[in-house]
């Protein structure tokens, strides 16, 4: 079971988080985007056999969401973060 | 009548059984002696009996192979629990063992006839034949199922309970031989939490049962020694799996070294699966562990100074010795013979080609090992990983003890203590004690795969057919597909693969090793079976007052307590009550917590005033209805929202996300789910039986529709709304959860006079669909998008940026095709939900929508619903439609609006 | 008696190849990304309805190894929308024919599917969907515990489950299938045939030109293409990517296992969505299981600790007395799952390139009917009716489909 290195808890087992997603990033004014580009957002993904960003949320503990850069090819967590705001 | 035991042998240094008692038990209706710590297949060797099994193809006679675990020749079934090792099982006093796969007995099994057609059962034969007629397909592929398979289960077996249990090691070592006891030693010398696993009863390893007669090192105080203990998977991160009788052990390391030995070599030769043929370690464990010698006249193959040394332990136990043949002498078998159990054996000489014959009971096998490598493959060169022993290759006693060392060293540094070790070591040649050679040819048949009974033309065949990668040879022969999953005959198969295709054996390649490297009983994984269970804290209330539960996600509700009809009624006509406190709440805080709601919720929040309450709409970005409530405020800076109950952990987990990606500025937000009870009081009455429990004002002037107060009921703190989907006047009172009784036992006992009924989760669905609310997840799904589903009203497009905005705008311009709608029925019958509308006849015959609310309003007297109909249908209120059912069209017509008091005029009351 | 096997059992000299191994080309007609079930079901309909044999079927590995050798193989048309009863209804009636159509017993095995609800909800949607079956000519029906009784007696159905089973959606056309023999079949007719099957050779690019494919870029030197089709299920959006084209999807492993093999006593397939299991007894007597996809996006096709743990405890939930059966191997595949749970088949905006991806949990069901149609596009450069709700553009164009409530470890 994979161990996940939560920002605030350290080092947990992966079944107590849940898997947010690759990093999507939201158009900035999204009444002004076109239909063509929302259905980009909302649906479009690299889905890439690489290094990828993503979120995780940690469920059964501290309650933090926070960002991750995985290979997900072999799975191995390169490093895990909290987002910038 | 118990048989003699009449191939034991004297005592044994460092025999598991106990000589001062005997036991009994039954193989196959037929009584033998035992003595505890025999295991089922040394006590029936002790007794003379070889065969123990049907092979699964050819139902050949099959017995002892490696009495390690490995080979599939000793699966017994003992009562309700099939494919038992035998070899690895204990006897146990009374136990009724029973042969598997034999019919009608293990002797005379009609189904050994297979062999005769063995011609016409090549390899993947059944891709070839049955095919025409296809109407007798279903026939001949129950033939195939009722041939296949083992062991039988039993329809009512309910065994004791499994447990689990988790494990932190530094170094965890898996593997008590020499190897592993040194790793442990040099791990546990350098301060690191030290647990080593070993599947046998005691440490020790083959130093058990082998010669070197060495004693078994000790371990240090400290170590924590798991015998009885398979470790069966490496999963990442050093997470290990082991299984020791019920318990199962889930294990985090920071280093793992294995040490788990090696699977000795079987030979592929003609009939090489007989019974009496043995390999040579499993001879050392029968007569040393066992006080058993598995025949009286032996004849050993051997290509290494092992099988030497058994030959030697045999002669010493009173063992005839025939002949021994040593490959490097140029010697080796080519045939066994005999029909049920070895009987005789044909050596062939490798230089002349001269055949020789010699009769004797017992082949013995000692041709070369393959490591037990599974968990290296597993965890494929994960830093953290060791291996140390017969695994690495190294038969060396002296050498194998420093591999140990070195390995502990290594792994306790990788967990932190101490440095890596500077010592290596040079790589030497390993294989002097392993044959390169797999098979020898001949004219009968020569099993690579004992668990499938693939035979090495077989493999040549479909090499030839054109399945030449090693997977495709398996998945097309199944060699390595059964219980041992190739631990007998990968290494051969990969061997005669390169042999037939004129490659280097390691251009072959693997199939992957998976795990567990042991089977592993469904119990075993399950442990306990602990469903979570959420409940109201009212719970065992409705469960003295008859309320029947339903299941509701995790959630057990009542639907009702008997008579939903009459509690709809009771609701219109009087006063209800109902448990809702399985709503979602959450409590928000903070200046920022308008703009927040603005962007989560499709409506408008800024101007809702203190004490004020809105329904709450919240999409996704896709526009999609994702969960639906109320939010009040309690103060300037306090809110406090419902979600619903199904959907209250999600959506508060993406509340979250956006409140820690960006929108969270001045909020803080709190789940209150389980913190408050929440209970509706539903009727004309209801004011009435509040007023009776608290002293504020609930007259409608003061306390009026979709407004929130604080206030005492029943002498507790509450939170009081004004809302209404039952249509009815109500009030939602929100307790802490510690008074939820005491305040549902005080609004039932108030409201006795008025003639108060609880009601369940069936009447509250009557009364809101009268009123045409929908039920988000019910009547709308994955693809509803709010205008689809009939709310626009709520959609507040003026606003800047909320969740849905943009999709939903798009919606609004395109027009939705399909939308959410009421209907009632004309008729008497009512649809089911989930019927389909159709329109056309026949050949043009169309769905057009579906039933995704239905039911009889008491209160109206007939059928209502919702459905989804094409958005030009939905549109003219009162337009026709037919829902299609088995009995008939069941006709409808749209109803726009509430079906009963559209203008609400009793819920503002 | 087969024939053949009479012949084989005399004759002495080997037996026939399969498929042969040819010298690349240096350009195809059409070039298929992929050999498992789809890639290969295309080229034989290419050969078989549309005379079209300049077919070069390009495989990484061996053929099958991705999704086609790892699915539970099982069959059936018990979907949610009309346009996804449609598609694998076809798909059903050609797998019905397909052991004589290919000479090669691919085992399909229609013992019938159960589905189970243990909620009012999951009830409702078994009804919905029978109800759509059932107007689609599609053999499903909703039946209650005394009749699941009889169909799979070893079933708990009493009150003791955490998630009493209240209803099942009963589909008898639904089964098992050997699914490497419908490769195998695939291949084999489709190398008769004059297809170049190519294994062991890996497209590392796709050369595209003025938005025209041009071809593939591999591990053997490139190869020129008239068309090329991505069949690549689990790595679409990898080989999509290498043609500029960006798919709404994301891979996530799907695991399975198999216990040792017993004596027959399950003889449907029984899937349950709440609990997040399906299981089915395969010819050789071994329960194959799967549950749901995993929870974190992944290309790696390793098994975890935590499937079995939680697949183990809601199998015995459903069938208590299998605690002593053994578990003998756990493996996974990948699958890549669109926003609607529906295929994403046919054209993109690169010219020749087309798409055969989206496949999600329920792609191998497809095959044949996925390669009749896709077949029918290259060749005749029209999307088929059938196939016409699965464009790509659709999720520019709003008009997802709503697959989402069959494919709920719907297997």
């Amino acid at each position: 079971m994979l161990l996940l290195h939560c920002p605030n808890c350290g080092p947990r087992n992966a079944g107590e988080f849940r898997f947010g997603g690759e990093v999507n990033p939201r158009p900035a004014n999204p009444t002004a985007t076109s239909d063509a580009d929302w259905a980009h957002y909302l649906y479009m993904r690299p889905n890439p056999l690489g290094v990828q960003k993503e979120w995780w949320f940690h469920r059964a503990g501290c309650g933090l969401w926070f960002l991750a850069e995985r290979h997900t090819g072999n799975n191995q967590v390169l490093k895990t973060y909290l987002p910038t705001t | 009548m118990a048989s003699s035991s009449s191939h034991r042998v004297p005592q044994q240094p460092g025999e598991v059984i106990d000589r001062s008692r005997t036991i009994q038990f039954t193989f196959n209706g037929r009584t033998y002696d035992a003595h505890p710590g025999d295991s089922i297949a040394s006590a029936l060797a002790a007794a003379g009996v070889q065969m123990i099994s049907r092979s699964f193809k050819y139902h050949r006679p099959r017995g002892i192979l490696c009495a390690a675990g490995q080979c599939p020749n000793c699966l017994v079934q003992i009562g309700d629990e099939p494919n038992v090792r035998s070899c690895q099982r204990q006897v146990e006093q009374g136990i009724a063992v029973r042969s598997q796969n034999a019919w009608p007995s293990l002797d005379f099994d009609l189904l050994s006839v297979t062999q005769l057609a063995s011609r016409f059962m090549p390899v993947g034969f059944y891709y070839k034949t049955f095919i025409r007629p296809l109407s007798l397909w279903p026939f001949y592929e129950d033939q195939l199922r009722h041939a296949a398979g083992l062991g039988v289960v039993d329809p009512h077996s309910h065994p004791a309970e499994f447990d689990k249990q988790f494990l932190h090691a530094d170094v965890a070592v898996v593997g008590g031989g020499p190897a592993g006891l040194g790793a442990a030693r040099a791990a546990a010398e350098r301060g690191a939490r030290v647990m080593i696993f070993d599947e046998n009863p005691v440490l020790g390893g083959h130093l058990r049962y082998s010669s070197s007669r060495a004693s078994v090192p000790a371990l240090p105080k400290g170590v924590e020694v798991f015998t009885g203990t398979t470790v069966v998977a490496w999963y990442t991160d050093h997470w290990l799996a082991a299984v020791r009788g019920q318990r199962f052990f889930k294990i985090r390391a920071k280093a793992v070294v294995t040490a788990t030995g090696a699977y000795e070599n079987p030979l592929v030769f003609d009939n090489n699966d007989l019974p009496g043929v043995m390999l040579g370690s499993a001879v050392q464990r029968l007569l040393r562990l066992h006080g058993v010698a598995p025949g009286r006249r032996a004849l050993i193959i051997t290509a290494n100074d092992h099988g030497l040394q058994v030959a030697a332990d045999l002669r010493a136990a009173g063992v005839e010795i025939v002949a021994v043949a040593d490959e490097r002498e140029g010697r080796t078998i080519q045939a066994a013979e005999g029909k049920r159990a070895v009987r005789g054996v044909v050596l062939k000489n490798l230089k002349t080609g001269a055949m020789e014959s010699f009769e004797c009971d017992l082949i013995v096998i000692s041709v070369g090992w393959t490591p037990a490598a599974g968990l290296l493959h597993m965890a494929k060169a994960k830093p953290g990983m060791f291996a140390a022993g017969r695994v690495n290759g190294t038969h060396d006693r002296a050498r194998t003890d420093t591999e140990g060392r070195l390995a502990g060293q290594a792994a306790a540094a990788h967990a932190g203590f101490g440095p890596a070790p500077a010592e290596t070591l040079s790589q030497t040649d390993q294989t002097q004690h392993t044959s390169p050679r797999a098979r020898v040819p001949g004219e009968g048949k020569r099993f690579v795969c004992f668990c499938e009974d693939v035979t090495d033309v077989d493999l040549e065949t479909a090499l030839a057919e054109g399945y030449d990668s090693i997977e495709l040879l398996k998945r097309y022969s199944t060699i390595s597909m059964g219980p041992c999953q190739g631990k007998m005959c990968h290494r051969n198969s990969i061997h005669i693969c390169a042999e037939a295709r004129g490659c280097a054996v390691q251009e072959i390649g693997r199939t992957t090793s998976r795990p567990p490297i042991s089977p592993v009983s469904l119990g075993s994984f399950a442990g306990r079976l602990m469903e979570p269970v959420q409940v109201s804290g009212v719970h065992e209330w409705h469960r003295q007052h008859g309320g029947k539960m339903m299941v509701s996600g995790l959630w057990l509700r009542p639907e009702h307590y008997g008579d939903p009809v009459a509690e709809v009624k009771a609701v219109r006509e009087r006063v209800g009550l109902i448990d809702v406190s399985t709503l979602g709440k959450i409590q928000f805080t903070g200046p920022g917590v308008p703009a927040l709601l603005e962007r989560l919720y499709v409506n408008q929040w800024r101007k809702l005033g203190v004490g004020r309450v809105r329904y709450a709409l919240m999409c996704n970005e896709e526009g999609v209805v994702v969960d639906d409530g109320v939010c009040a405020r309690l103060a300037e800076e306090e809110w406090y929202a419902t979600t619903t109950s199904s959907g209250a952990a999600a959506v508060f987990e993406v509340i979250q996300w956006w409140m820690q990606s960006g929108w969270g500025k001045g909020v803080h937000a709190t789940e209150l789910t389980e913190a408050f009870a929440a209970f509706n009081l539903a009727g004309p009455q209801s004011r009435a039986v509040l007023g009776k429990l608290t002293d504020g004002d609930v007259s409608n002037e003061a306390f009026p529709y979709m407004h929130f107060r604080l206030m005492r009921v029943a002498g507790v703190d509450c939170r009081v709304w004004r809302i209404g989907f039952t249509g009815e006047l109500s009030y939602e009172i929100h307790a802490p959860s510690g008074y939820g009784w005491h305040v549902w036992e005080a609004l039932l006992d108030a409201g006795k006079e008025f003639g108060i009924t609880p009601f369940g989760v069936e009447a509250q669905r009557v009364l809101r669909l009268e009123k045409a609310h929908i039920i988000v997840g019910q009547d709308t799904e994955a693809v509803s998008n709010a205008i689809a589903a009939g709310m626009e009203a709520l959609v507040k497009f003026e606003k800047d940026d909320f969740l849905g905005k943009r999709a939903l705008m798009r919606v609004a311009k395109d027009g939705p095709k399909q939308k959410l709608v009421g209907f009632q029925v004309t008729g008497n019958a009512i649809p089911e939900e989930g019927l389909q509308i159709v329109a056309g006849q026949n050949g043009s015959r169309k769905i057009i929508g579906w039933v995704t609310s239905s039911r009889f309003s008491p209160t109206l007297g007939h059928g209502i619903g919702l459905c989804w109909l094409p958005s030009e249908v939905a549109a003219q209120n009162g337009a026709r439609f037919s829902i299609h059912c088995d009995g008939g069209p069941i006709e409808a017509e749209v109803f726009h609006g509430a079906f009963f008091d559209p203008e609400g005029k009793r819920l503002k009351s | 008696m087969s024939l053949r096997l009479l012949r084989q059992a005399f004759d002495e000299s080997p037996p026939p190849r399969m498929w042969r191994s040819h010298p690349i080309e240096k350009h195809y007609d059409v070039v298929i990304i992929g050999g498992g079930a789809h890639g290969l079901a295309t080229a034989y309909y290419l050969a078989k309805n549309h005379g079209i044999t300049d077919v070069a079927v390009i495989e990484k590995s061996y053929i099958g190894s991705g999704g086609s050798g790892r699915n539970t193989a099982i069959v059936r048309s018990n979907y949610l929308t009309p346009e996804g009863v449609k598609f694998y209804d076809e798909s059903v009636k050609l797998y019905e024919e397909l052991s004589d159509d290919l000479d090669f017993n691919v085992m399909f095995s229609q013992r019938g599917h159960l589905t189970l609800a243990h909620n009012d909800g999951s009830v409702r949607t078994m009804r919905r969907r029978a109800e759509v079956n059932r107007l689609q000519g599609v053999n499903s029906r909703v039946i209650f515990p005394d009749e699941i009784a009889k169909l799979c007696p070893h079933l708990d159905l009493s009150d003791h489950p955490r998630y009493p089973i209240l209803a099942a959606l009963y589909h008898p056309p639904g089964g098992i299938i050997r699914h490497d023999a419908v490769v195998w079949g695939f291949a084999r007719e489709s190398d008769t045939r004059g297809v170049h099957i190519h294994q062991q050779t890996e497209v590392t690019g796709i050369r595209v030109r003025n938005n025209r494919v041009e071809g593939v870029e591999t591990n053997r030197g490139f190869i020129g293409a008239g068309q090329v089709l991505n069949a690549t299920a689990g790595w679409g959006s990898i080989i999509a990517a290498m043609a500029g084209v960006m798919l709404p999807m994301t891979t996530f492993p799907l695991q399975a296992c198999v216990t040792e093999p017993l004596k027959p006593f399950l003889d449907v397939v029984v899937v349950s969505g709440s609990l997040h299991v399906y299981v089915s007894q395969s010819d050789r007597g071994e329960l194959v299981m799967g549950a749901s996809v995993d929870p974190m996006a992944s290309y790696s096709m390793n098994g975890s600790l935590a499937f079995l743990e939680e697949i183990s405890a809601h199998m015995l939930e459903l069938f208590p007395c299998l605690s002593q059966v053994r578990v003998l191997r756990q493996w996974a595949g990948l699958c890549e799952m669109p926003p609607d749970y529906s295929p994403i088949m046919g054209l993109t905006p690169v010219e020749g390139f087309l798409i055969d991806t989206g496949w999600g949990t329920y792609g191998f069901k497809a095959s044949p009917i996925c390669g009749k149609t896709l077949a029918e596009l290259i060749a005749t450069r029209k999307t088929p009716e059938l196939i016409a709700p699965f464009r790509l553009s659709r999720f520019a164009e709003d008009d997802l489909v709503g697959e989402k409530g069959a494919a709920s470890v719907g297997h």
